[in-house]
């Protein structure tokens, strides 16, 4: 017995000891684990051969941090791959850690690249018209496995074998035409015969090799050799079910975001060269000037700089900017976050507290007020849209209708105001925020719902005894025990709100922002910079000043509400 | 999660998985006919083909309707041409970023190897390389002449930054031109006892007071009925700076030019439409559902709204020119082209599907549709036009085209996008009451110029 394999023997309480492999997989097993060093030795060749391609191809077009991203990955790869050649070499279970993940990774890398070259991601674009051809076939499969919740219910053993054969012979008919409805013989067909190509070819046996390894490292053989315990198994368990998302958020979340802030500090069109501009982008944003006039009724005030363009007049004080479209999302967005925000949120907890009653059918109410959060915002902005206008909208024909009335019964001399609520730079901001607080008001309904639940009943029960009345419970007991469900919902509606777009986007079409900037927002203004302007750099200076200001609103919301409860 | 739904998740994600298999497949290997493929195979047999190329092309069609044309049209491109294969794309609409789309995918080397942008933009993509010059192709072809379509468009198609004159690069060649109308309601017209705008054009008395006073007669109804009704965007309200003579640029369209006095006249022209008390539809709101609810006597609007119209008007209606102000004239002549990917891989295929879609057959194909008037100068296809009725009256688009109208054009010396920003707001701004005429005159400029034009 090894020092390592006596060692894992102790950790684990359990006999490790392989037997002599008997049958030829655990035999290739033992091989394959036995020349994984070399595999690991390869792999970093590889890994090093293509940094030094990278380096010497050099930058190219790409600017150098963006270059240096890019060399990064075959740089670390290497790195971490000439550790696991080591590890594996001493056979310490480090080794055998760091040899599966690298693996992991070249098999992934291997098989990611053989499916583009088949063609699989082209094909995902054609996913929607092939898939619907299937869906009756899934129906079908559906159809059988409800029946295996009906086969536990049969008691007799002959029926119970008839169901059992019949549930069966449905899923295969449904799995069978279901593949044949797609085409995926043709596509397996299509797949089998681009092998003959030899790159790929090449790539699937390597996928194949690769795979190979892994599942040995992984397994008895692999365990064994490298006196592997339960923690490496735990950990490698774990690393392995996380994978997915943590690569998704290094390749889709966390690099773009690293290469947003490069581009922010950078003037680039996204066609040419980004030309590195420091913080002159940010510079503009918040580059304020102010004027005293002489005389306030001037409508070109004298003394600006150039490119500076008023923004705000207060008395005799003139406001400019350099860039006055972002002030006014600003102010846009903080005007609409104080109407949206409590519009959002004061209404979902009384609903809440409705919806938290014994009463018959509650469960259908709390679907339907869930409805809106589920509904897409693009469907949800047009139909308001249509209902907010000013000549044939049902809004202002209900507010006709009450003007008709109370005119007609009380004989008032009531004027029908007739709102143009999305035509009226007034009445624009707070018909979105109005819009804005119905689609949230259901899932913030929940949130609180969940809270609502969670405060003993006891509490009520001794309140009431002692004699306090609805209010007083309400605001003695309700809305201290559901402080931290305020909180997370304050501060998700205020994300929400301040990171608006969809609403006013759709809403104040032809003219997105409009009338006259009333609804311009940072991202909708973040966004026309960068796909109408075509100014990358500047749109992602906007977003890092945006992400600045949501942080700090975040952040002072979370320390009121940890200084309330220290002090509560 | 239990062993059923292990295996219904499995089962799942492997239909998924083969389903983009196939499509995939599909799509790689053009020797298997897709099933979208057209029903009815080409009449006429290829001539050589040597090699299969296929074309992707796009536009930005309005509704499903429209699609369809459009893929038709890819259909009738691939029999004419035989030898390419035309893979028609539906583009979202103008509000979902048709353009930022294109543009988006041009940077990122995937956007289709034929594509329609508006007029406006032609500039943006040009310079930025995102269009073919297709010059050299032209040039080749004895077939083609920069004479056989409006002048108008293809003044910027042909423009030479470097001269500052036309006649140099080819950016693309024009799908269509349009131009705006009076959509008119004739049951609130004769309800109203106004005259009938159609005869007052007729007998050359269809003026800008004449126009005040037919709405004024079609507001007094009541009930919400508006006598106007247009869109806030930049071409509706442009046309009553044309008509006074004035326009949004100087003659060589590299400076702001909405602070002369011709075009504050049409800006006050348009404050006082608007502030007449019913007379006009609040300006901002979308004044097509109101229209075709039978609210608005004169909605102004351009070809593309006629199918919508044709289908969904419940009352008689039909078309008049614009009224003339102190500049007869005025109208927009809204043009859109067809143009090539810079990056495409066949760009003497592109050209060639270029050609055919701007064909009299094509052209005539689109035009039935009732979005489009053709932009071909040719006796034909303005006879073929007339017959795509209703309207009746389509004469009075070709009367908006024929009588100085000013054509929609891209900014060659500055950004259209940002301009038009600066511009509608301002605009809006004084129509809603918020700035003065005045003020609108001493600031205009200064912004316009240092947004637009950087200067």
């Amino acid at each position: 017995m090894s020092d390592a394999q006596a060692a894992m023997d102790g950790d684990t309480g359990q006999s490790m000891t392989p037997a002599a492999p008997t049958s030829p997989s655990a035999r290739l097993a033992e091989w394959l684990v036995a020349l994984a060093p070399v595999l690991q030795v390869v792999l970093t060749i590889l890994a090093v051969i293509a940094a030094i391609a990278i380096v010497f191809a050099g930058p190219v077009d790409l600017p150098l941090p963006l270059f240096l991203f890019i060399l990064a990955a075959p740089v670390s790869f290497a790195i971490v791959a000439a550790s696991s050649v080591l590890g594996t070499a001493r056979r310490t279970s480090r080794g055998r850690v760091l040899a599966i993940i690298i693996d992991y990774l070249a098999f992934l890398g291997a098989f990611l690249f053989l499916l583009h070259l088949a063609g699989v991601y082209i094909g995902l674009d054609d996913l929607a018209d092939t898939f619907g051809l299937g869906l009756p076939w899934l129906g079908l499969g559906l159809v059988a496995f409800v029946l295996g919740y009906v086969v536990d219910l049969v008691r007799d053993p002959a029926r119970h074998r008839i169901v059992r054969l019949a549930r069966y012979g449905l899923a295969a008919a449904a799995g069978v035409g279901f593949l044949v409805a797609v085409g995926a013989p043709q596509g397996v067909i299509d797949f089998a015969l681009g092998l003959l190509d030899p790159l790929r070819l090449v790539l699937a046996i390597v996928c194949l090799a690769l795979l190979a390894f892994l599942l040995a490292l992984w397994g008895p053989a692999g365990k064994a050799r490298y006196g592997a315990d339960q923690r490496d198994g735990d950990m490698l368990n774990g690393m392995l079910l996380v994978s997915p998302n943590l690569l998704g958020f290094l390749f889709f979340f966390a690099g773009p975001l690293l290469f947003s802030l490069y581009v922010s500090l950078s003037d680039w069109d996204a066609f040419s060269r980004p030309a590195f501009v420091g913080l002159q982008n940010y510079i503009d944003i918040v580059s304020l000037q102010f004027v005293v006039l002489d005389d306030p009724t001037v409508a070109l005030p004298p003394g600006l700089e150039q490119g500076f363009t008023e923004v705000l007049r207060v008395g005799s004080v003139v406001v400019a900017a350099k860039d006055k479209l972002f002030w006014i999302s600003l102010r846009n967005i903080l005007l609409f976050a104080v109407i949206a925000i409590p519009l959002a949120v004061v209404p979902a907890l009384l609903l809440a507290s409705l919806l938290n009653s014994k009463i018959r059918g509650v469960r259908f109410f709390r679907a339907i007020y869930f409805i809106p959060s589920v509904a897409g915002v693009v469907g949800i902005a047009i139909i308001w849209k249509q209902l907010l206008d000013a000549t044939i909208g049902w809004v202002n024909y209900l507010i006709t209708l009450s003007v008709d009335f109370l005119n007609g019964t009380f004989g008032l001399a009531l004027v029908d105001p007739k709102i143009g609520w999305l035509s009226d730079p007034v009445t624009a901001l707070p018909a979105i925020a109005i819009v804005f607080a119905w689609t949230s008001v259901g899932f913030n309904s929940v949130l609180f719902l969940a809270g609502l639940q969670g405060i003993p009943a006891d509490l009520y029960e001794a309140a009431s005894i002692d004699g306090a009345n609805r209010w007083q419970r309400f605001r003695s007991i309700t809305l201290p025990s559901v402080a931290p469900t305020t909180f997370f919902v304050v501060a998700t509606s205020t994300i929400l709100a301040l990171q608006l777009f969809t609403e006013p986007y759709v809403l104040t079409s032809p003219n997105p922002g409009g009338p006259n900037n009333a609804t311009l927002t940072p991202v909708m203004y973040l966004y026309n910079s960068g796909f109408r302007n075509f100014e990358f750099g500047y749109a992602s200076a906007v977003a890092w000043v945006l992400f600045a200001l949501i942080f700090v609103f975040t952040l002072v919301q979370y320390r009121r509400q940890r200084d309330d409860a220290a002090g509560a | 999660m239990d062993k059923r739904s292990r295996w219904l998740a499995l089962a799942s994600a492997s239909a998924i998985l083969v389903a983009a298999c196939t499509g995939g497949a599909a799509s790689s290997a053009p020797s298997v006919a897709p099933s979208s493929a057209p029903s009815t195979a080409p009449s006429v047999e290829p001539s050589a083909p040597a090699e299969a190329v296929t074309i992707t092309f796009r536009t930005r069609p309005d509704n499903d309707a429209e699609a369809e044309v459009y893929k038709d049209v890819a259909a009738t491109v691939s029999e004419m041409l035989g030898d390419v294969t035309v893979e028609y794309q539906k583009g979202g609409t103008e509000t979902a970023g048709y353009q930022d789309t294109i543009k988006t995918e041009a940077a990122a080397g995937t956007a289709p190897d034929v594509f329609w942008i508006p007029g406006t933009d032609t500039a943006e993509f040009a310079t930025k390389g995102i269009t073919l010059d297709l010059r050299q192709y032209a040039a080749a072809d004895s077939s083609y002449k920069d004479s056989d379509f409006y002048e108008g468009p293809m003044f910027h198609l042909t423009f030479d930054q470097a001269t500052g004159q036309p006649g140099g690069p080819l950016w693309g060649l024009p799908r269509d031109v349009s131009t705006f109308g009076l959509y008119l309601n004739t049951d609130l017209i004769a309800e109203a006892g106004a005259e009938d705008p159609r005869e007052l054009a007729k007998n050359g008395q269809w003026t800008w007071a004449k126009f005040e006073e037919v709405g004024a007669k079609i507001a007094a109804l009541g009930d919400g009925v508006a006598g106007y009704g247009a869109s806030s965007w930049w071409g509706p309200y442009g046309v009553w700076l044309n008509g006074a003579g004035g326009g949004f640029f100087n003659e060589d369209r590299t400076a702001c030019a909405l602070d002369t006095p011709e075009s504050i006249a049409g800006l006050t022209q348009l404050k006082k439409i608007y502030e007449t008390e019913n007379f006009a539809l609040k300006y901002g709101e979308d004044p097509e559902p109101v229209f075709l609810a039978g609210k608005i006597g004169m909605f102004q609007n351009g070809r593309w709204a006629t199918p919508n119209i044709r289908t969904n008007a419940g009352f008689n209606w039909d078309v008049v020119a614009l009224p003339d102000g102190p500049n007869p004239g005025g109208n927009w002549l809204f043009w859109g082209s067809y143009a090539a990917n810079a990056k495409t891989a066949n760009p003497e295929a592109a050209w060639r599907v270029i050609q055919a879609l701007t064909s009299p057959e094509i052209q005539a194909m689109v035009s039935e549709l009732g979005a489009n008037i053709p932009s071909r100068v040719g006796d034909q296809a303005k006879a073929d036009f007339l017959g795509f009725t209703p309207p009746a009256n389509n004469q009075a688009f070709l009367d908006g085209l024929a009588n100085d109208s000013v054509a929609e054009g891209p900014l060659w010396a500055g950004s259209w996008p940002k301009f038009d920003t600066v511009m509608g707001a301002a605009v809006a701004s004084v129509v809603n009451g918020e700035t003065t005429i005045e003020q609108f005159q001493a600031t205009i400029c200064t912004e316009a110029n240092d947004e637009g034009f950087g200067s």
